[in-house]
């Protein structure tokens, strides 16, 4: 449904995107993850018909960017990471200019606006001033007034950026929903966990590159398999720490108090004579085991920042050898 | 024929605002009492000289059409400057473009927008500039150039005014640039006219030269205002 292909982008001397590659399956809801900066926002510009790529392809429903961006902007319903509003607006004439910006008919736009008032639980709300909504309301809005036009490719900018627990829970109700009508959504994040639960697929964006895109049920269990040990231990951590540096497969160590999380590649067999060496050093070992599926480890892995922790780790550990 | 939604809502909350009922108020109160005195001042001659002086009439007239004028030529950036800049301020701009209205639609919207409400204006003063028609020497021709030029230079400012405002971040540096070029405009324009005999060229002359250039320069500036718009 959307593709990307080979995608750079840059605004001045800064590059946005450095030869994305993404491909959003139809029907699906894709959580596009990455951190402040990693070229999320410039993808969704993009979708949007805000600007076009500097090199590469994009596709969007067999339309190509470019020759054919107004029919293009009718298959989309954008939704930036800001809501743009006309404060001495009311609610029900904001959704009216917009309806009329798709050149719907204003007897059909009327009957389309009490549906979507009903679906993101707005209605009773039509004469409200937009300067008296709240921040979940403007979101909400912001979702109708992007579907007033039913597009079949929803692009959300965060849509759950700033919203209380409550505010949240309601969203991803009307995304769910959304979703079993058959829209395909493509949503961005930098709340791994939040989007995680209606997702099914996931794509996570680093420096303008993906480093890591599939089926959220096949990147899970791919971690699975590399997911990190989790030991905890009573006493000094020092000597601990002795032991796991010398084993070739610990490739990387994160400490926290008496808990130590190490990334081991090894087989079952190597993990079970780690605990020997442990405790037959005289450490006392309260816990070992493997963690479930992480999507934050993943993401933290995949865009650097476990390796941040890592180099936090030595040096507690040179710290605990002082002391 | 289909409206522009861009227009019909600057319409709506233009309606919202007390700007213009005010700025039409404080206009029309100016003209008015400039009227008022100079109808007192040749009624208060005519007392006691038993003299009436026609051409005082004349000379309200060209008086209250430079008012006009120059009243336009503070309007039309001050309306049509913030046009673009204020939707990218508030936000809205990269909502509308992602919406299927084209940078054209935008423009065009914008400028109906600024036009109509200078209009209004105009429209409003209409009573009191026909008081100086009362006493006649004035004719309709004159009026009606008058008008046409008045229109060009409107539409002429507004051009600049949106061109400024889709190239510029912040409203306020696009009204000061806009001020500036339509200072350089204008002052360029009443500086040949004094050359007008080494040009060889009558005031009549000039004046439809005027009234050919104005609309072009305008399609240009209107014309780079929706390149600025359009996605790179």
């Amino acid at each position: 449904m959307i593709e990307l292909r080979a995608v750079r982008k840059s605004y001045g001397s800064a590059i946005a995107l450095d030869g994305l590659s993404m491909h959003v399956p139809e029907k699906a809801v894709y959580g596009l993850v990455g951190p402040a900066g990693s070229g999320k926002s410039s993808v969704m510009e993009l979708l949007a018909g805000l600007s076009g790529p500097d090199e590469g392809e994009i596709l969007v429903d067999g339309l190509r960017e470019g020759s054919e961006r107004r029919r293009w902007k009718r298959r989309i319903g954008y939704m930036p990471d800001f809501s743009g509003l006309y404060p001495e607006m009311r609610l029900s004439e904001y959704l009216e200019f917009f309806s009329a910006c798709y050149d719907i008919p204003r007897a059909r736009a009327r009957q389309r606006i009490g549906i979507l008032l009903d679906q993101v639980g707005l209605r009773g709300k039509e004469f409200q001033r937009l300067d008296g909504l709240s921040r979940g309301m403007r979101q909400k809005l912001s979702l109708a007034r992007a579907l007033l036009h039913d597009p079949k490719i929803l692009v959300l900018d965060e849509p759950l950026k700033d919203l209380d627990p409550g505010n949240r829970y309601e969203l991803r109700q009307i995304l769910s929903e959304l979703s079993s009508e058959g829209k395909t959504i493509l949503l961005s994040s930098e709340m791994l966990t939040s989007i995680s639960e209606i997702c099914t697929d996931i794509g996570i964006i680093e420096r303008g590159r993906m480093a890591l895109e599939g089926k959220l049920s096949e990147v899970l269990r791919k971690i699975d398999a590399s997911n990190p040990i989790l030991i905890l231990v009573e006493g000094s951590i020092t000597k601990t720490m002795q032991i796991l540096k010398q084993d070739p497969n610990v490739k990387s160590i994160g400490i926290r108090e008496q808990e130590l999380m190490i990334l081991y590649e090894g087989s079952e067999g190597e993990e079970a004579e780690l605990l020997r060496r442990l405790v037959s050093s005289g450490i006392m070992v309260r816990s070992f085991h493997r963690e479930r599926g992480n999507l934050e480890l993943l993401f933290l892995q995949l865009t650097g920042e476990l390796r941040e922790r890592r180099i936090t780790g030595h040096e507690a550990e040179s710290d605990l050898s002082k002391g | 024929m289909k409206r522009n939604p861009i227009y019909q809502k600057d319409e709506l909350l233009s309606n919202r605002s007390p700007i213009l009922p005010v700025l039409m108020l404080s206009t029309n109160a100016v003209l008015a009492f400039l009227v008022l005195i100079n109808i007192y001042s040749v009624s208060g001659n005519a007392a006691q000289t038993g003299e009436i002086r026609y051409s005082a009439f004349l000379e309200l007239y060209y008086i209250l059409l430079l008012l006009l004028f120059l009243l336009i030529l503070l309007l039309a950036p001050a309306l049509s400057a913030p046009a673009i800049s204020g939707e990218r301020e508030r936000k809205t701009l990269s909502l509308l473009l992602s919406t299927a209205l084209r940078p054209v639609d935008i423009i065009l919207g914008k400028l109906f927008s600024v036009l109509s409400s200078i209009f209004l204006l105009l429209l409003s003063t209409a009573p009191i500039l026909a008081c100086t028609l009362l006493y006649g020497g004035i004719r309709f021709p004159e009026l009606f150039l008058f008008l046409l030029f008045s229109f060009l230079s409107a539409l002429f400012s507004s051009s600049l005014g949106l061109f400024f405002s889709s190239a510029q971040r912040s409203s306020t540096g696009a009204i000061a640039s806009t001020y500036i070029a339509e200072f350089l405009s204008f002052g360029l324009m009443l500086l040949l006219f004094f050359f007008l005999p080494e040009l060889s060229l009558t005031p009549l002359l000039y004046y439809i030269l005027l009234c050919l250039i104005l609309p072009l320069l305008s399609i240009l500036f209107l014309t780079l205002a929706c390149l600025r718009l359009s996605p790179p």
